[in-house]
């Protein structure tokens, strides 16, 4: 990796590392900037599946499907995702049996990208665990 | 390809004979800009822009017509590499008819020699740029004067494959690129570009002696026609001015909205077909010295109502 990379890398772990305690905190507009601005420095399965997870929580479902799909293509094996419980797709389900708001058919969705992941369905974990 | 097999090529240059239309080189010193119009999609602007920038040698004008807040401030981040971020605008409204002219009409006022639209979900593989430039530039070597060039290519909207670049009979707004006079063309004629499916239809084998087979129009055996949006009429308006319409073999772009083999019942122009030949039936339908084909007027136009509420069928 040349010097320029590796410090686009830096750039992107350190501001996602800020989205994901404005995560925490549920300030998801500001989250979602810096998910943003990290995708732009560097794309990561990890990254996208977060910036999906945080569109999700605020009902966005047509992006966290984009967002969800795109992460998985770009590492169907997810190998290199840390794991996260509120990145969890039971918790994704659980969200969508518990709010109103939800589409039933993002049930569906979540259940397709899954299938579409096999190794990732047998093992029952999230949308990007590891 | 032989010189005794059906070919479009004798009526495009009888056509260019007629209309004299002016040939613009592609020179190392031309100034390239591309509109990109974008409207929310955040994961598919990002991929955009991203297999964009892969390559340089152009300038973009970022057009944003978002409701929500994302692309916008993509477009403020999004530290480009390679192309050259002339300039951007946001809060262009009204649909993407608006986005189009916009775009072509600023692109000019900025002095291109060839001015380009591109939409927020192309996905475009390397050597892009250069593929497109060496469409233009084969096929201009063969005498053609290209009014359109583009690196998306679906096997149904060829007319003809010829070698190393094909000839299309559809070329939409996804992603083109224009000479400045052919752009010109488009948005002075604009708001009279718009034909249905049999009317375009009716073009080609006027034209060209081909009876265009497009899988995305016919409903079992039946042909069905309708309003187009008027990016439908971008090829015809330049054909019926003696500009051909030009892509690569193969395609260099993608689409991310959809799949193409489900949707529009075709595919991406592949590279095994080059110089394979005329794409469709030909008919023996004697072409006329003259286009006859006479885009609606103004008038004409708002009494068949508007058909930016169309769907965008030519991405």
């Amino acid at each position: 990796m040349n010097l320029e990379a590796t410090k686009r890398a830096e750039l992107a772990r350190a501001k996602h590392q800020q989205a994901l305690e404005l995560m925490d905190k549920q300030h998801l507009d500001g989250a979602l900037r810096l998910f943003g601005e990290a995708l732009a420095q560097e794309e990561t399965c990890g990254r996208w599946n977060d910036w999906a997870v945080a569109q999700f929580t605020r009902n966005q479902f047509a992006d966290a499907e984009q967002g969800f799909r795109y992460a998985l293509e770009l590492d169907p094996s997810q190998r290199v995702l840390p794991e996260r419980p509120s990145r969890n797709l039971g918790d994704l389900r659980s969200l969508s049996h518990s709010t109103s708001k939800t589409p039933k058919h993002m049930e569906a969705i979540l259940q397709t990208i899954v299938a579409e992941a096999p190794e990732r369905g047998r093992r029952g974990r999230g949308i990007i665990a590891a | 390809m032989s010189a005794a097999w059906p070919s479009v090529f004798d009526g495009l240059k009888s056509l260019q004979a007629i209309r004299n239309p002016v040939a613009r080189r592609w020179a190392p010193e031309s100034k390239i800009g591309f509109s990109l119009s974008t409207r929310d999609r955040f994961v598919f602007t990002m991929r955009t822009i991203k297999s964009l920038d892969a390559e340089g040698g152009f300038d973009l004008v970022w057009n944003d017509g978002s409701e929500r807040n994302e692309v916008p401030e993509l477009s403020r981040f999004f530290a480009f590499r390679n192309a050259r971020l002339a300039e951007v605008n946001y809060a262009v409204k009204g649909g993407a008819d608006a986005a189009i002219c916009y775009g072509l009409r600023r692109l000019l006022e900025l002095g291109y020699d060839f001015v380009g639209l591109v939409e927020n979900d192309m996905l475009l593989a390397p050597g892009w740029l250069a593929a497109m430039r060496d469409a233009f530039e084969t096929a201009a070597n063969e005498g053609v004067v290209v009014g359109a060039v583009s690196a998306l290519g679906y096997q149904s909207r060829v007319l003809e494959y010829r070698k190393n670049y094909s000839i299309d009979w559809a070329r939409g707004a996804a992603l083109v690129l224009f000479t400045r006079e052919a752009a010109q063309l488009v948005l002075e004629n604009y708001s009279r570009l718009e034909m249905s499916s049999q009317q375009i239809r009716g073009f080609y084998a006027e034209q060209f002696g081909v009876a265009l087979h497009v899988p995305e129009w016919a409903v079992g055996g039946r042909w069905m026609d309708g309003p187009m949006t008027l990016d439908w009429g971008f090829a015809p308006l330049q054909y019926a001015n003696g500009y051909a319409c030009v892509g690569t073999i193969p395609s260099f772009a993608t689409d991310l909205e959809f799949d193409v083999r489900r949707v529009l019942r075709t595919d991406y122009v592949r590279a095994e077909q080059n110089a394979s030949g005329l794409a469709h039936p030909n008919i023996a339908v004697p072409s006329p010295a003259v286009p006859n084909f006479a885009f609606a007027t103004d008038e004409q136009r708002e009494s068949g109502g508007d058909s930016t509420h169309a769907a965008r069928v030519t991405p």
